[in-house]
């Protein structure tokens, strides 16, 4: 793993894009949302690249929005990447339940260092982190529907691939699944049906 | 085929298969890729997208759950929990049932795409690379027609796929080829070609895969 980059100094520049009288408000968003690019970024083989491009990807998103409204674009954006954090983490919760039920499995680039981590602490800790995570997902999905109808609505599809797999992740059930967790059950050749529900 | 009919609420004007068909006829490009999945007839995917209306819709898609199993408890799908879904569209086989109530006129064009898809496109890419290139699709065809769609569909996915095709020389063919036609092989070389790009296509779809969005675009 790359050695931490300063996040303080990467997130000034995003700071100063917001109203000086935001800023200590967005502080804490910004270096929540620079700790969840890092997660990705350290363990990637170009950490730099992939670090500069989240930040550019905020700047991109601050600066399309009136001066006024970038606080609440911030947000946003912040809730994206929880999401998306959110979902990677659903995803390996399932394969780490998958293969300590299936311990003959041989999962090859699937077994993550998080999925490692979460077979290590077995069964029960996977279903606890799982109903934790669902819990948040349906909390997130209900606010999203009455605050941005248009964006829940663009955000169904990986939400309920979320939702699926951290199911899975509770129940130990794999004889239906959607979304990556699918991929991850045809690479091992596991037998199950795709549940086709659309969300497009 | 249309099998709509007013149940109250709101209507979407859903993008019939007939006129899917004639979308994809009528436009060079996607006529080039897609001509080999039409029918002597000249049918695509008219008489495989079906725009029910809430009841129809309902009872279809109850019977569909109900036979397959939910992972929230390991049993087969009560009816109740089925109900609870409130899915757009499911797909059984090759025919894709839409609420007439549901999503937006791009809909049909996306589920439309993925019945035009080549079988081995899903199960070798995976669920991201297949999402993010059927919106990429979708939404270049919804421009050519004039048809409205949202932003926020599969938008990650999407991004990297736009970045892959304006990196790639000749990417829209490139990617349209590996989609419609199976030609996998193709977009393999064409990601690995370049010195220190031996492996890019394989790391590039772990990263796909796993929902590392910003890793898999700092490839190109």
């Amino acid at each position: 793993m790359a050695d931490s980059p300063d996040l303080a100094a990467l997130s000034a520049p995003l700071l100063g894009l917001i109203p000086e009288l935001q800023r200590a408000t967005a502080q804490p968003l910004v270096e929540e949302l620079l700790a969840i690019a890092w997660a990705e970024a350290a363990v990637n083989s170009a950490p730099q690249r992939v670090l500069d491009l989240w930040v550019s990807d905020t700047r991109e998103a601050l600066l399309d929005a009136a001066r006024s409204d970038r606080l609440s674009v911030l947000r946003d954006e912040l809730a994206q990447a929880r999401r998306d954090h959110d979902s990677k983490l659903a995803l390996s919760l399932a394969i780490a339940r998958y293969l300590l039920e299936h311990p003959g499995t041989e999962p090859g680039r699937w077994a993550s260092p998080t999925v490692q981590s979460w077979q290590a602490q077995g069964e029960g800790a996977i279903a606890l982190e799982a109903t934790e995570l669902l819990n948040q997902l349906e909390t997130y999905a209900a606010h999203l529907q009455v605050l941005d109808p248009e964006r829940a609505e663009g955000s169904k599809g990986n939400l309920h691939a979320a939702r699926m797999a951290l199911q899975s992740a509770r129940s130990g059930s794999f004889q239906s699944a959607w979304g990556p967790l699918a991929d991850f059950l045809r690479a091992v050749g596991a037998d199950f049906q795709v549940l086709e529900v659309r969300f497009s | 085929m249309l099998e709509r009919s007013a149940a109250g609420g709101r209507e979407v004007d859903h993008t019939t298969g007939a006129e899917m068909d004639a979308y994809v006829q009528g436009d060079e490009f996607f006529n080039y890729y897609i001509q080999s999945s039409f029918d002597g007839q000249g049918n695509g995917v008219d008489g495989q997208i079906h725009i029910l209306d809430a009841a129809a819709f309902q009872a279809r898609w109850l019977e569909y759950a109900m036979a397959r199993i939910n992972p929230n408890t390991g049993a087969r799908f009560t009816e109740a929990e089925a109900a609870a879904f409130q899915a757009n569209a499911f797909v059984d086989g090759q025919h894709a049932y839409l609420h007439v109530g549901r999503g937006e006129p791009g809909t049909a064009i996306h589920e439309s795409m993925h019945l035009f898809t080549d079988p081995s496109y899903l199960p070798e890419m995976g669920f991201n690379i297949n999402e993010g290139t059927t919106e990429f699709f979708t939404r270049l065809l919804c421009d050519r027609v004039g048809v409205r769609r949202g932003n926020g569909y599969y938008k990650q996915q999407r991004r990297v796929m736009e970045e892959v095709v304006e990196a790639l020389p000749q990417g829209h063919n490139v990617l349209a080829s590996a989609y419609f036609d199976g030609n996998i092989s193709r977009l393999r070389e064409a990601m690995n070609q370049g010195e220190g790009n031996e492996q890019r296509f394989e790391t590039w779809k772990a990263h796909m895969n796993a929902g590392n969005w910003r890793s898999a675009r700092a490839l190109f």
